[in-house]
Order: structure tokens, then C-alpha cells, then sequence
């Protein structure tokens, strides 16, 4: 019986002081391989008398079980340890910078321009184009602005010959619509319009998007929702808006819109020239002349039409100060949006 | 348009304060862009003097010497203004008082002490140049303190009228717009005058009264010409105008308060004792008031006299007719012209003044005769000498005529979807001055005041009954449209892809203007170029025919700004004449400097063609474009030839890309390489359009993977290679790699080594070794025989 004890003292002590798998395993052969001490035990039952082989068998079982147990324990806890010093050893500087992509961007009115028209396709708009150089007569005189008339002032035209100019708006892409197609008409038409005019807050490219929709029954009311449904939906929901009376050919009525200044919340500052509004939009019901011009009756349609600066409208989202950034393309800038 | 408070109230005494006022007007479609106070910082020990006597400095023939009043003692100042003269008032800063935050000193001049400063209207901020002190006649005694005259409390407001409002650019037409607000009566000024019954010496023919409808010239004797009051000095200055003398200030004057440009002959002056109003005729000439001369060559209208022109209708009077010092007497011309023809004049010789501004936009012919008669009014008030002859009246008959408009309240209530009041609509025009009768239940007969050119039809009513009902009144809501279908794969969608991929891709995107300078445009196609005819500048003159020089200007800007890895891209137009002038949609990409930003971790290397190709390859792949070629032919002289394709899409050519020529780059100062690519966006978007993805089934065995390494001729394209193997037609052929190029040590010279990988792969089964075997050595027998090759 002592030997048992013996044995089990031996093979913890030995057990004990492994480190490595490779000795591990030679512990393994020398207690429970073909030679082994326990394996040499087993062996013994079939020489003992038939009345001690039950005990000593039960012993024999027991230790061998103990020490294939112990052995698988400890093999673990050796991987366990050897993996912990692998990711010891395979330690880094994780405050190095990553293998980044460089930092590409979208300009900022190609950005205000999607957001804008995402607003609009989600009202059900489409959207249309028309080209950069137009025929005058699309660009003005379509839209109740005959040769001579001042309000031609407003707008310094650049012209490619007496009857193409740079488009100074997007509203002939409006014309062309309703020229080809029947009301119901909804649509927007954004793109890069040209004004003869360059100081610090005009440049003379710019880009707008402007709308139109002339149907049964459309009303001012029409109007004003749908500008309210935008500017909340551009500028946030608790924007307010104000509607101003103004001037323009095409559109009777006409207004102007202001937002409540977003830098002072209206109290006056700098930037609404302490007035407490940006003015952010044009808008109006469609001239019934311009809707004739169209060979549509105004007395079966009306409609409203609005426009509007990308430029402007991405300033004010992004507190630009100066328009002539938009053009400059520094990386410093375009990285921003 | 310039309105002065404190005079804006003798016209019409509105009962809010400054604040709602400018309020009322911004909503009512007369925005207030500037509110200022223009005498806020005139120190108030300024006073008003007279001047006693003058003489020469003796030391310094520049300087006088003058001795001014005020109102107790005499001063000695010294002051070299050119205009100082005795028995007239002027401005005098004392010592120790401050103009525009300089405090004045008593100063010596050569041994004169000179006890303040005698200003000018530029010392006092009131004019931006002027050309001597300030002098002026009033009713105000030596020693006022000038602000007792000019009250620092005087609020000037600048109101933007728009084009279509003529008539509310006067102090009247801004209170009788203001009347209307707050229904309260207008307070004409002053007009009431006698003529003296003798026929005027000047006869009047007008040659077509469709240019000219009316014409009131009265002649006035006994005239004097000298500094105006102060009172209308003071107006002019707030308004913005510059004071000159007492007959050109109230011609002025009168202009700002009814509305009216009116002009004023030297009566001796006219020749043969006419005026006619005609075209010109080609080639005739005139000397106008700023000195300059034009020729007249589009049948301009003129006021001629018995021998010549001598003003420009409505735009600018002529120098030789002109009030001078000596004028005795004069005509007033108060006369309406046709907007046309007057903007026909200031368009040709582009001359623009206050008086032609008010035309083009309309003057009411009803109003005539009472500017006249204010005019004479305040002549005599000043100068009660003046002898006024009754005035010759040439009147079109056409004029007579009252426009009148019907009202629907049914269109109203269309337009405005408001149940409005008819009581309201007929107080609000009224209060307008529209003339309203009530012509059926639902219709409303209008008569337009004459004043009010800018209203022909039922909307224009409907919008003066809006305005003053108030925009912000009206309920909003969500217009009940039909909803069509919605349009799938459009444009904006397309571009938004490649803006997307772009962007994640590491490429910033950039916006240019549209204009290049000649130069630059012909850098980059032969094509004809867009000219514009009014460029803004010399260099922004041609539309751009290439995205290109944009990319490259915006590469300049950061390169000079120390930003060595440029990676542009944009989106946009060009331009060019051909039979009509085309416009294009292109995209174009410009790479430069680095791949990657210097970090610890990633390979240096700078771009190079095989970086642009792969930017191009993904974007071709994600717009589902396959079927693309690169070729070596037609490259364009802008590129470096042993580096650039054209690049086509099924046998359509669609762009180019390449390394930038040097010769290029020498031109545009750029001293690092540049890869650039652009692309017609219509025939990518065209074939993006056709390939919309469609599920294609894959195999579900392993696939083979084998390698070739072959040595070739350096002149073999790997192109050649992989169309070689592909026309053998095997079926089991799924993918061909170039995994490998080698040049150099091992190699013979004009040879390369290429790795060529092709991965075996069947649809119906697993590839047996045999199988790929034979396939493998199929192609390796055919490429060393077709390109006399070896393997490596």
C-alpha cells in the first residue's frame, strides 16, 4: 500500500516541477506508457491471489486515473501559460497611427445639393436639367422678362451671342418642362448658373436649385407649407420661417423667405446684420403669363415656383464665412465635409 | 433708395416708431437693408459761422487767411481750400473739439496761429471726397451749434426697391405707400405758385409723342446761382446725393421728393430759342455733363435745341446748356419718356444715373405738373425775386386714358385659397389707391391709380391684397398632388455613385468655375472654344472645353500651399463650338504626390499610372462596366506617350488617361509628376444604365490553382497574353492574374519575365489533376509557341 503512496508522492512532486509540454509527455511515458511505472503495476493484478486483486485493482485503476487526469490538467494549464507568453511576446504600440485610406470628401455643395434634392424627391419631385448656355428666350423672355425690361438689371447676364447668354438662373429648365410636358408638373432643377458679378459675396458661378409645381387647385398656402416642410427639414425642426412680399417676372405673388438667424436665435448679431433672419429663398405663384407662354391655361392650373443659392444655404448649415472658399479647393477645406 | 426719417414724417405722419416702420416696409416688399444715423458722431462744439474776409497767407501763396464770426467773437483761421469766400456760412471746428476722433489743435502756420479748422463735408463724414469746405446759406445765426441743425438723432433708412415699384422710389411715393399701412392721409408739400401770364421765349416741338407723351417746360427769370440752403443741402446728403448749387440741388431735390428727374437749361444757352425732342441722327455728337463726349449711332432720344443736342433724354444733360454761376435764367423740363428708349440710351454708352434709373421703371405722367410747380415754389421761397412764366404743356391725348382691371373673388379666393373679406379687399386697394366698384356679387370693377405702372392684371391685385393682409397669416400646408411614378436609375443617382466610390477611395472632390483664359483652354483640345462676349476678367473669357485645366488649377492653389499629394476629382461640364456649341458632362481625376500619407507603416512610393488604372478599373466595375480597353492610340499631346490610353467600353471610346506630359507641366509651373484622367460621363452613364446587375448562378466545386512563368519579348502586352489564352476557348479557364513583371538580372535584355495565374474551376464537377493537367500544358505549348517564349 505504501508503494501506491510512494508512486503518487513521486509523480506530484515530478508533476509538479514541469514547465514544458515536451516533459510533460516524458512524464506521461514514464507512468502510464507500455513501460510505465503504473502501467508495470497493472500488470501485477493477474499475478495477485484472486482475493486481493479487487482491492488492488480499484487502487491500481485509481491511480492511474489520477495520474492521466493530473496530466491532462496540467497540459492545459501549460497551453493556457504558452499562449499567455506568446501574446506577451506579441505585444505592439497600439497608439501608433493606423494604415489609414486617406481622407477623401465630397464637396460641400454637391453634399448640400443631395440633401436638398432628397427633400424634394421624398415630396415626390423629379428632377430635371437644362444646359449651362441657354437661348435668352428661355432664360428671360419665357419668364416675362422682355429685352429692356430693368428687372434684367437684377441679374447681370453674360452673353455667348445676342441670343445665348450664360443661364443667370436655373428657371428655364422650367420653361423647357412645361414646354414638353403636361401638367401635373413637379420637378426641381438644380445646377451651376452665372451672374457677371465678383466682389466678397458674389461670385460669378454660383449654383441653385429651384422648383415648380403647377396642377389644379394649387394655392399660396401650397406654397408656404412646402417651403416650411424644407426649411425644417434642411435646417432643423424648430426652424421658423417668414414670408416677406418681393418682386419677381415670373412668379405673382412673389416673396422672399427668412429663416430666424441660427447663429443669435434672433436676437441680432453679426451675421443677420442685427436684423434676426437670413433671407434664404425666393419663392412665388407662377405668373399666369409665363404659364401661357407655356400654352398652359391659367385658369385651369396654377402653380408655384422657388429657388434657391446652394451656396448660400451650405454657409449657413456650415457657418462658412466666405463664399470664395467654396472655389479655392484647399484640401483643408474640402476634408471638412 | 435713401429715405431721411425726420423729413419721411412731414409727408406722412405714420403713428409706430422706427422700429415696426422698417418692420412693416421689410414685409410689405420694401426691404430695409441699412438703418444708420449720419450726424450720430458730429462733435457738438461744431458751429455754424460766418465768414467776414479772406486773404492770401503771406507766406504761402497755397493758404488764406480768414476771418469768420462766431456770432460773439472773430477767429483767425487759416485753410487752403480754393472755394473760401467772404458773406457765406461754413462749418468751423473750434480748438479742443474733435473731428472724426482728432481732436484740433490752434496751430501755427508760418507764423499765423490758426484757431481750429474750417471742414469740409469729407472732415465731417458726410460725403466721400469733397473738393473744398462746406458752404451754405441759412436761416441759422453765427454760433449754432451744428447739431441743433443736423440732429444726431436723424435716422436715415435704405430701402431696396424692387424694379417693378417705380413709383415708391420719391419721398412721396414712400409715404403713400406708408399711408396705406396705417390708413393716414398724406401731407402733399407745398406746390402752390403763380405764373406770370407772359408767353415763354423757348418754343417746344416734340417729334413723336410715342417717345415722349408729355412735356412741361417752364422758364424762370431773375435767377441766381449760388450755395444752396442747408435745409436742402442737408437732404440731399442724407439721401445720398452730392450738393453742387442752389438750381442743380433742387433739381435734385425735387427728384428724391415726387419722384420726378427733371432737368434744368441755361435758357440763354438754347439756340434759336427751341427745344425739340427727336432721335439722333447717326454720327451726331454730344459733350455731356461729366465732360465726356459719345457719338450717337442708335437713334437715341435727345433734347436738341435750334442748332444741336444739348441733353440726352432722361439720362444726362449736356455740358454746353449747363447752369453755371452766371446763369439769369432758366427752363425746367419735367417731361415723361418712354422706359425703352431711354434704356436703349444707357444700355449703348452704358450710362446709368438717377435719373434713367427712374424712368426705365416709370414715372407717372398725372404728377407732372405739380413737380413742376414744387420746383418753382422752392425757388421763389429762396430767390422770391424770380420771375416764373406759365409753362408750355405738350401732352399726348393718350395719356387720358384710365386702365381698369375686373376682380374675381372667386380667382382670389383660387389663388390665396383665403375667404377674404370683400370689405377688406376694397379698404386695402382703396387705401392703395385703387378705385373699386362693386360690379357683381363675386366681380369687382378696378381703376389703377396711374402711379401704379407695375399692375396690368387680376394677380397683381391679388398680390397687394396678400402683401397687406400679411404673408405670415396665411395657414400652410402640403399641396394634394397626384403621385407619379417614381424615375429609377436617374442621373443624379449615377453621379452620387461615383461621388460616393470617390470619396472612399481617398479622392477629394472639387468645384471650378467653367472659365479658363485663352491659353490654358487650348492647352487641352483643338477644338473651337465657347467665347463669352462680357467675360468678367481677361483670363475667365472662354468656357472651358476640359475638366482638366480645372483640376489642375486647384492642384496649383495647394501646391503652393505646401500640400504634396494631391488627389482631385470632379464632376462637370465643358464646352466647345462645333456646328452648335456642345456641351458636355465629364468627369476628370488628378493624382500627384502620394498614394498614402507618411505614416510609420505603409510604402512610400509616389502615384504612378498603375495606381490610376486601378481607381479607374473599380470605378468601371461598380458602375457594373465591364468590356473596357485601354489602347495606345490617339493619345492627346497633353499626355506623356509611353504612359497614357485611350480608354474604350465595347469599342466605344469613352476618355483618356495618362501621366501628364512634362512639357505640360513646365507650362503650368507644376514640378512633380501628375496622372490625369477624363471621361465623357453620358456614354459611361449610357452603358451604366444598360448593365444593371443581373444574378448569375456560380459553381459550387473547388477550384485549381496553377502559375506560369514565362519569359517574352518586352513588346508582348500582357494583354496579348491573356487574349491568347482566353480565344483557346477552354471552359474550365475561370480567371486569369498577373501576379508577376520582371525585368533585369536573370533576364536578357528586351525580354521580361511575366507570372501569369489561371485558376481552373468546372460547373459540373470536382477537377481531377489529369483534367487540369492537360488544359495547363495546352496553354503553356501555346503561348511558347505563339510568342516564342521560355520558361522561366
Amino acid at each position: 500500500m505504501e508503494k501506491f503512496e510512494s508512486i503518487r508522492a513521486e509523480f506530484l512532486k515530478e508533476i509538479e516541477a514541469i514547465s514544458q509540454s515536451k516533459d510533460l509527455e516524458v512524464l506521461r511515458v514514464k507512468y502510464t506508457g507500455s513501460k510505465g511505472v503504473v502501467t508495470a503495476l497493472l500488470k501485477e493484478i493477474g499475478k495477485l491471489p484472486v482475493d486481493e486483486r479487487k482491492s488492488f485493482g480499484a487502487k491500481v485503476n485509481e491511480l492511474k486515473n489520477f495520474v492521466e487526469t493530473s496530466i491532462a490538467q496540467k497540459r492545459e494549464e501549460l497551453l493556457r501559460i504558452e499562449i499567455e507568453q506568446k501574446l506577451q511576446s506579441e505585444t505592439i504600440d497600439i497608439t501608433l497611427p493606423g494604415r489609414r485610406l486617406p481622407a477623401g470628401s465630397i464637396h460641400p455643395i454637391s453634399k448640400t445639393m443631395e440633401e436638398i434634392e432628397d427633400i424634394f424627391i421624398k415630396l415626390g419631385y423629379d428632377i430635371e436639367y437644362g444646359p449651362d448656355i441657354e437661348l435668352d428666350k428661355y432664360n428671360f423672355e419665357m419668364l416675362n422678362i422682355p429685352k429692356l425690361h430693368p428687372a434684367r438689371d437684377m441679374q447681370a447676364t453674360f452673353y455667348i451671342s445676342d441670343e445665348l447668354v450664360l443661364r443667370t438662373h436655373t428657371s428655364p429648365v422650367q420653361v423647357r418642362t412645361m414646354l414638353k410636358q403636361r401638367p401635373p408638373i413637379k420637378i426641381i432643377s438644380p445646377g451651376t448658373v452665372y451672374r457677371c458679378d465678383s466682389d466678397a459675396t458674389h461670385t460669378p458661378m454660383f449654383h441653385q436649385v429651384e422648383g415648380l409645381l403647377v396642377d389644379r387647385g394649387v394655392s399660396f398656402p401650397d406654397l408656404k407649407g412646402t417651403i416650411e416642410f424644407f426649411l425644417k427639414s434642411f435646417f432643423g425642426e424648430k426652424t421658423t420661417a417668414r414670408f416677406r412680399a418681393s418682386y419677381f417676372p415670373f412668379t405673382e405673388p412673389s416673396a422672399e423667405v427668412d429663416i430666424q438667424c441660427q447663429i443669435c436665435s434672433g436676437k441680432g448679431c453679426g451675421v443677420c446684420k442685427n436684423t434676426g433672419f437670413l433671407e434664404v429663398m425666393g419663392c412665388g405663384m407662377v405668373n399666369p403669363i409665363v404659364l401661357k407662354n407655356a400654352d398652359i391655361d391659367p385658369e385651369e392650373f396654377t402653380g408655384f415656383a422657388f429657388g434657391m443659392g446652394v451656396e448660400r444655404m451650405t454657409m449657413l448649415k456650415y457657418r462658412i464665412p466666405d463664399l470664395r472658399l467654396f472655389f479655392e479647393n484647399d484640401i483643408r477645406f474640402l476634408r471638412q465635409f | 433708395m435713401r429715405i431721411s426719417l425726420n423729413y419721411l414724417k412731414k409727408i406722412v405722419d405714420y403713428p409706430v416708431d422706427t422700429e415696426k416702420l422698417i418692420g412693416d416696409l421689410t414685409m410689405n416688399g420694401f426691404e430695409v437693408e441699412e438703418v444708420f444715423k449720419p450726424y450720430k458722431d458730429i462733435h457738438p462744439d461744431i458751429k455754424i459761422v460766418d465768414i467776414i474776409s479772406l486773404e492770401p497767407h503771406p507766406a504761402n501763396k497755397d493758404l488764406l487767411v480768414v476771418i469768420i464770426d462766431d456770432g460773439g467773437s472773430r477767429h483767425t483761421v487759416v485753410c487752403g481750400a480754393k472755394n473760401v469766400r467772404a458773406g457765406i456760412q461754413t462749418v468751423w471746428a473750434p480748438p479742443h473739439s474733435r473731428v472724426q476722433n482728432f481732436e484740433i489743435k490752434e496751430k501755427d502756420f508760418k507764423g499765423i496761429k490758426s484757431s481750429g479748422m474750417l471742414l469740409s463735408l469729407e472732415e465731417l463724414g458726410l460725403e466721400y471726397k469733397s473738393s473744398g469746405i462746406w458752404l451754405f446759406h441759412s436761416q441759422y445765426r453765427a454760433g449754432t451749434p451744428l447739431i441743433q441743425i443736423l440732429d444726431p438723432s436723424t435716422t436715415v433708412i435704405d430701402i431696396n426697391v424692387t424694379p417693378n415699384r417705380g413709383d415708391a422710389l420719391s419721398y412721396i411715393g414712400i409715404a403713400r405707400e406708408i399711408s396705406a399701412y396705417y390708413n393716414v392721409n398724406l401731407n402733399l408739400p407745398a406746390s402752390e405758385i403763380d405764373w406770370l401770364n407772359e408767353p415763354s421765349p423757348v418754343n417746344i416741338e416734340i417729334q413723336n409723342l410715342s417717345t415722349c407723351p408729355l412735356y412741361q417746360g417752364t422758364y424762370a427769370d431773375n435767377i441766381r446761382v449760388f450755395e444752396s440752403d442747408i435745409e436742402i443741402q442737408r437732404l440731399l446728403i442724407e439721401s445720398g446725393l452730392r450738393p453742387i448749387n442752389n438750381i442743380v440741388d433742387l433739381s435734385n431735390f425735387i427728384m428724391l421728393e415726387t419722384g420726378h428727374p427733371n432737368h434744368t437749361f441755361d435758357s440763354k444757352s438754347l439756340r434759336g430759342n427751341r427745344i425739340i425732342v427727336r432721335n439722333a441722327r447717326k454720327g451726331e455728337k454730344i459733350r455731356l455733363l461729366d465732360g465726356s463726349e459719345i457719338e450717337l449711332n442708335r437713334g437715341e432720344l435727345l433734347i436738341c435745341d435750334g442748332e444741336g443736342p444739348v441733353a440726352l433724354a432722361g439720362v444726362m444733360g449736356g455740358e454746353y446748356s449747363s447752369i453755371t454761376q452766371d446763369t439769369k435764367s432758366i427752363l425746367l423740363e419735367c417731361a415723361i419718356f418712354n422706359p425703352d428708349s431711354i434704356k436703349i440710351t444707357t444700355s449703348v454708352h452704358n450710362i446709368n444715373t438717377d435719373s434713367s434709373y427712374r424712368f426705365i421703371r416709370g414715372v407717372n405722367p398725372d404728377t407732372v405738373e405739380y413737380a413742376s410747380r414744387r420746383f418753382m415754389y422752392l425757388i421763389k421761397k429762396y430767390l422770391p425775386e424770380v420771375k416764373v412764366l406759365r409753362p408750355v404743356i405738350i401732352r399726348d391725348e393718350r395719356l387720358n386714358q384710365t386702365r381698369q382691371i375686373i376682380l374675381r373673388l372667386k380667382k382670389v379666393h383660387s389663388i390665396l385659397n383665403l375667404d377674404i373679406d370683400r370689405d377688406f379687399i376694397t379698404n386695402t386697394l382703396r387705401n392703395l389707391g385703387f378705385i373699386t366698384e362693386i360690379k357683381s356679387g363675386d366681380e369687382l370693377n378696378i381703376t389703377i391709380p396711374s402711379h401704379r405702372y407695375d399692375v396690368s392684371m387680376e394677380e397683381d391685385i391679388i398680390e397687394e391684397i396678400a402683401r397687406i393682409y400679411g404673408y405670415n397669416r396665411f395657414e400652410s400646408k402640403l399641396p394634394h398632388t397626384e403621385i407619379s411614378t417614381p424615375r429609377r436609375n436617374t442621373y443624379e443617382g449615377f453621379l452620387r455613385k461615383i461621388r460616393t466610390l470617390f470619396s472612399s477611395l481617398g479622392l477629394n472632390e472639387v468645384i471650378n468655375y467653367t472659365f479658363l483664359d485663352e491659353g490654358t483652354n487650348s492647352l487641352f483640345s483643338a477644338s473651337k472654344p465657347v467665347l463669352i462676349k462680357n467675360p468678367i476678367a481677361q483670363d475667365m473669357s472662354e468656357m472651358r472645353k476640359s475638366i482638366l485645366p480645372s483640376l489642375f488649377k486647384s492642384a496649383q492653389v495647394n501646391l503652393n500651399r505646401q500640400h504634396r499629394d494631391i488627389r482631385f476629382f470632379e464632376v462637370g461640364k465643358a464646352f466647345y463650338q462645333d456646328k452648335e456649341i456642345v456641351e458636355v458632362e465629364r468627369l476628370g481625376i488628378l493624382l500627384s504626390g502620394r498614394p498614402f500619407n507618411r505614416v510609420w507603416s505603409v510604402p512610400q512610393n509616389e502615384y504612378d499610372f498603375y495606381d490610376l488604372k486601378g481607381i479607374i478599373e473599380t470605378l468601371l466595375s461598380s458602375l457594373y462596366i465591364n468590356g473596357s480597353r485601354f489602347v495606345r492610340e490617339n493619345i492627346p499631346s497633353y499626355l506623356h506617350k509611353g504612359k497614357a490610353a485611350s480608354i474604350y467600353i465595347n469599342n466605344e471610346f469613352c476618355g483618356f488617361m495618362g501621366e501628364a506630359h512634362p512639357t505640360l507641366l513646365n507650362r503650368l509651373d507644376i514640378k512633380q509628376r501628375c496622372f490625369i484622367a477624363e471621361f465623357d460621363l453620358g456614354i459611361l452613364y449610357k452603358v451604366f444604365l444598360k448593365n444593371q446587375p443581373v444574378y448569375k448562378s456560380y459553381s459550387p466545386y473547388p477550384f485549381v490553382e496553377r502559375d506560369i512563368a514565362i519569359v517574352l519579348n518586352k513588346e508582348v502586352t500582357s494583354e496579348d497574353v491573356v487574349s491568347e489564352i482566353m480565344a483557346m476557348n477552354i471552359p474550365i479557364v475561370e480567371e486569369i492574374g498577373i501576379f508577376d513583371l520582371y525585368e533585369g538580372k536573370g533576364i536578357e535584355e528586351g525580354k521580361k519575365s511575366l507570372g501569369i495565374s489561371i485558376r481552373y474551376r468546372s460547373k459540373d464537377s470536382t477537377l481531377t489533376d489529369a483534367v487540369v493537367d492537360e488544359a495547363h500544358t495546352k496553354i503553356i505549348d501555346n503561348l511558347l509557341k505563339k510568342f516564342y517564349g521560355r520558361l522561366r
